[in-house]
């Protein structure tokens, strides 16, 4: 039975959703500082600080690399989305998980593994003496960063375009035919305007993943604004260039991403939901052996060759003594930090993610804008501005651990606020009122029953939190409290001195965590 | 319990409930007899919704009192949250929880002491005893809502609210499931208020109907009273078939085209025929023209027009087999007599004045 009414006297109640509003503008709040930090340095003339000449270098570097990582990793993804999604090839599935993998390496890995290839000691140089060749020279600059980044970069392209050409509808291919268009008409004015959302969402990722990298581009020289950021940060007392910098490199940034999110919404054409799929491309014995040799090679490059120069660095320094200390520490404040900054998000994210569903006002607009404007901005842009905000205001936050998982929860958010929400969304209203009417109160009904239905989104959106703060490089490293290594500035850092060996054993360690959360992710992708 | 709680186990008081300026309730009054199914009816948007949910509390109301039990629930200054109403809730689309089995989903409401004979109980009441460890996805439409009414059921609240039940049924499973609903919900001898704007369900199934219009209830009673005496041509016309003319009472006796009935009004009237109560003769010097048939086997619906730019339908016996253009002679059994003409809900197989020719083709409601 259920309990006597009491009745509760509250003359000016509040209506129930006040608190969610309350707990989601208190999460949001920190996102003012690194965004209100980073437009500051842009109009307050601390830009101004850089001579003109370097900001237009910089463009130009940055500009060239994204110009370039993206056009190659669309060719490249393009063409093994095509022949994942579009083709008999044989051992697709195999071939999505293996073209899909490496985009668990970070870039300072890939770095890494191009630098320990190469160079005096490198297997590529061993190989290349052997075949009668000579050493192959430590790469470094444009081409080096080129590469690494345009093999870590076809994942994303594919990710993004394998669906769309999955469910291209073939009736308006077979239209055109009708109408009289050959074969290459038919790519250029119907096949190819269908794929264009994706294909333009792909680019924009990749082109905005190039722009935020610190990892590659300040292991390999290639003088961009990441890079800059750092060198200024490191090398002078006074913060006002790193943080002009930084704002410039920010505005691009969330240019670039409102760039995305208009074409996206023009992209969306209106379509018929293909009632079949176009029947697969015959590829002939030579088209399956070509096929699968182009994603041989890719693979290989991205995959194969990394793992052989970590582990052969890992074997090398076993046999020679070198190795003398395995990174557990490092492995332990990596696992520990991202935990708690995946607990964080997914407790922060409860209150977003209960606004942004269930109330669809400007203000929720509001909060969303500025959840997604922060992830668009480049991590180091991010750090350089903390540093800044929190020397001006708060200092004995300036290198606290608090600090570093903070401003990790706020960058990371949208990853698990787009789950949360996915989650949220399958909880109707009318089953929290259900508990309220069998006798729960508010509190009670959230954890009995929004929570636990919450929860497989949660933790497929902490997961990823998870794998991302793993990876984190430049934010780490501005942030992070004296002394405090994690597995990833170790890669980072014994690469940039030449211990190749530490930076192996640090990057193989960082591959195999990832691995777990990584499974999680990617289950909870193939079931939505 | 005391006495009074237990004769009125749920009254609203003049409910006023508004959402960004407009009106959802005005003036909603209604009370519910222990033991008895009140069915809320009236048109889609009419404030029936707003009207369940503030009686379960999920909403609050501008003004107006509420109690259940005897104990005020909303009121001047007092709010009692859902949790402890004593209300149960049986949604529109159930709200089963996913996550949890029917047995876990029944006990949800219940304390530990004596839960698992209160579930098994329930589900007995219900027709799904065993199905304790099933999942909610794993059960039928139809089963579902029985969990749901089940759930509600369990922690014996004083009254059970149902917002449109069985909305989500195809109609042959809605038909069975109401007369099986309604068997439980006597066996449990539970005060039920039901939502609906399915007149046949709401007639079929109710000891009580409460009309809803524009924000109020406009009549209350049991179902046979109601659609025998409307209290106005809004309500005859919402629960049933219903003509309407205009004519004149004078001295005790009004007069239309198929004969003289007395009245105590005077003054201009609102005259209303349902089609069941006219009966049409073939006859040669009828005064009445058949406009349009509509056969359905057991029945057929006849239009006729009557001199005075009156038309009436007829429901009656499939025979004799009359075509539109046969001249007829008409028999009303009953009318109804409204004291002033309303605003006409003009039927729309009313003919405009002056532009009838019998052959014309009318679309009967």
């Amino acid at each position: 039975m259920m309990g006597v009414a009491r009745p509760v006297t509250r003359p000016n109640a509040l209506p129930p959703n006040t608190w969610w509003w309350v707990l989601a503008g208190l999460v949001m709040l920190p996102t003012a500082a690194p965004l209100g930090t980073l437009a500051y340095g842009l109009l307050s003339g601390v830009v101004t600080t850089v001579p003109i000449g370097r900001l237009l270098e910089l463009a130009a570097n940055t500009g060239a690399l994204a110009a370039a990582v993206t056009t190659t990793s669309l060719m490249i993804g393009g063409a093994s989305a095509w022949l994942v999604s579009r083709t008999d090839l044989p051992g697709k599935r195999l071939a999505t998980v293996l073209v899909i993998t490496p985009f668990a390496v970070p870039s300072f890995v890939g770095a890494l593994t191009l630098l320990g290839a190469t160079g005096a000691e490198g297997i590529l140089s061993a190989v290349s003496t052997w075949l009668g060749g000579g050493v192959i020279r430590y790469p470094s600059g444009f081409w080096a960063a080129w590469l690494v980044l345009t093999l870590i970069s076809v994942p994303l392209v594919h990710l993004a375009v394998a669906p769309a050409m999955h469910s291209l509808n073939p009736t308006l291919e077979e239209a055109a035919r009708g109408l009289g268009a050959g074969r290459v008409k038919v790519f250029w004015t119907v096949t190819l305007p269908q794929l264009r959302p994706s294909l333009t969402a792909g680019a924009l990722l990749v082109g905005l993943y190039t722009l935020s990298d610190f990892g590659a581009v300040s292991l390999l020289r290639y003088d961009t604004f990441t890079r800059a950021i750092y060198l200024e940060y490191a090398g002078r007392v006074d913060r006002r260039p790193a943080l002009g910098l930084a704002a410039v490199l920010a505005a691009v940034a969330v240019a670039i991403v409102m760039a995305e999110r208009s074409t996206r919404a023009k992209g969306v054409w209106f379509t018929v939901k293909p009632r079949r799929r176009a029947a697969p491309v015959r590829l002939g014995a030579a088209g399956k052996i070509i096929g699968w040799g182009f994603l041989g090679t890719v693979v290989t490059l991205s995959l194969v060759v990394p793992l052989i120069v970590l582990v052969a660095w890992i074997l090398r320094g076993m046999v020679s003594g070198i190795l003398v200390d395995m990174p557990w520490a490092e492995a332990g404040r990596s696992i520990w930090v991202a935990l708690l900054t995946a607990l964080v998000a997914a407790v922060a994210v409860g209150p977003v993610a209960m606004v942004t569903t269930r109330y669809r006002t400007r203000w929720a607009g509001l909060l969303e804008g500025g959840a997604w404007a922060l992830y668009g901005v480049p991590h180091i842009a991010v750090g350089m501005a903390m540093i800044v905000f929190t020397l001006w205001t708060v200092r004995p936050l300036y290198q606290t651990l608090t600090l570093l998982v903070g401003v990790y929860s706020i960058m990371f958010l949208p990853q698990i606020l787009g789950p949360g929400r996915d989650a949220l969304a399958r909880v109707s209203p009318s089953m929290e009122e259900a508990a309220r009417s069998l006798g729960r109160s508010p509190v009670r009904t959230f954890f009995e029953v929004t929570l636990p239905l919450m929860a497989p989104g949660l933790l497929s959106g902490g997961a990823l939190v998870f794998l991302t703060t793993l990876r984190e490089l430049p934010a780490t490293l501005l942030l992070r409290p004296a002394g405090f290594e994690t597995l990833a500035i170790r890669v980072w850092s014994a690469t940039g001195e030449g211990f190749y060996t530490l930076g192996a054993l640090a990057g193989l360690l960082l591959l195999l965590i990832a691995a777990l959360p990584l499974a999680i992710v990617t289950r909870h992708e193939l079931i939505r | 319990m005391n006495s009074s709680a237990k004769h009125r186990p749920l009254s609203a008081h003049a409910l006023c409930k508004s959402f960004d300026g407009t009106a959802a309730l005005d003036d909603f009054t209604l009370k519910v007899e222990s033991g008895t199914l009140v069915t809320v009816l009236g048109p889609s948007g009419v404030g029936k919704t707003t009207a369940l949910r503030i009686l379960a509390g999920f909403e609050m109301p501008d003004s107006g009192t509420v109690k259940v039990g005897g104990q005020i629930v909303n009121g001047p200054g007092v709010f009692v949250p859902p949790e402890r109403r004593q209300v149960g809730m049986v949604f529109q689309d159930y709200a089963l929880f996913p996550h949890l089995n029917v047995g876990r989903n029944v006990a949800f409401g219940l304390e530990a002491s004596g839960r698992s004979h209160r579930v098994a109980e329930v589900l007995e009441m219900v027709g799904l005893a065993g199905l304790e460890k099933r999942m909610p996805h794993e059960l039928s439409a139809g089963q579902q809502q029985r969990v749901a009414l089940a759930r509600a059921l369990a922690p014996r609240p004083q009254v059970i609210l149902a917002d449109e039940p069985f909305s989500n049924l195809d109609a042959a499973l809605r038909k069975r499931l109401r007369a099986e609903v309604r068997s439980i919900l006597r066996e449990a001898e539970t005060t039920a208020i039901m939502v609906t704007h399915d007149q046949e369900e709401a007639l079929a199934m109710s000891d009580r109907l409460a009309l809803m219009n524009e924000g109020r209830v406009v009549q209350t009673g049991p179902p046979d009273h109601v659609y025998r005496n409307p209290a106005n041509a809004w309500v005859a016309e919402f629960l049933g078939d219903a003509d309407f003319f205009d004519a004149y009472a004078k001295g005790g006796r009004i007069t239309t085209p198929f004969g003289t009935y007395p009245t105590t009004r005077s003054g201009p009237v609102k005259v209303m025929v349902r089609p069941e109560s006219v009966t049409v003769f073939p006859h040669a010097q009828g005064t009445a023209v058949v406009t349009y048939r509509e056969f359905f086997g057991h029945d057929q619906l006849l239009s006729v027009k009557l001199p005075g730019k009156v038309t009436l339908r007829s429901r009656c016996w499939p025979q004799p087999a009359l075509a539109p253009g046969d001249r007829v002679a008409v028999s009303v059994d009953g009318l109804h007599i409204f004291d002033e003409p309303q605003e006409p809900p003009t039927p729309p197989d009313n003919p405009p004045p002056g532009a009838p020719v019998p052959q014309q083709v009318v679309i009967p409601r």
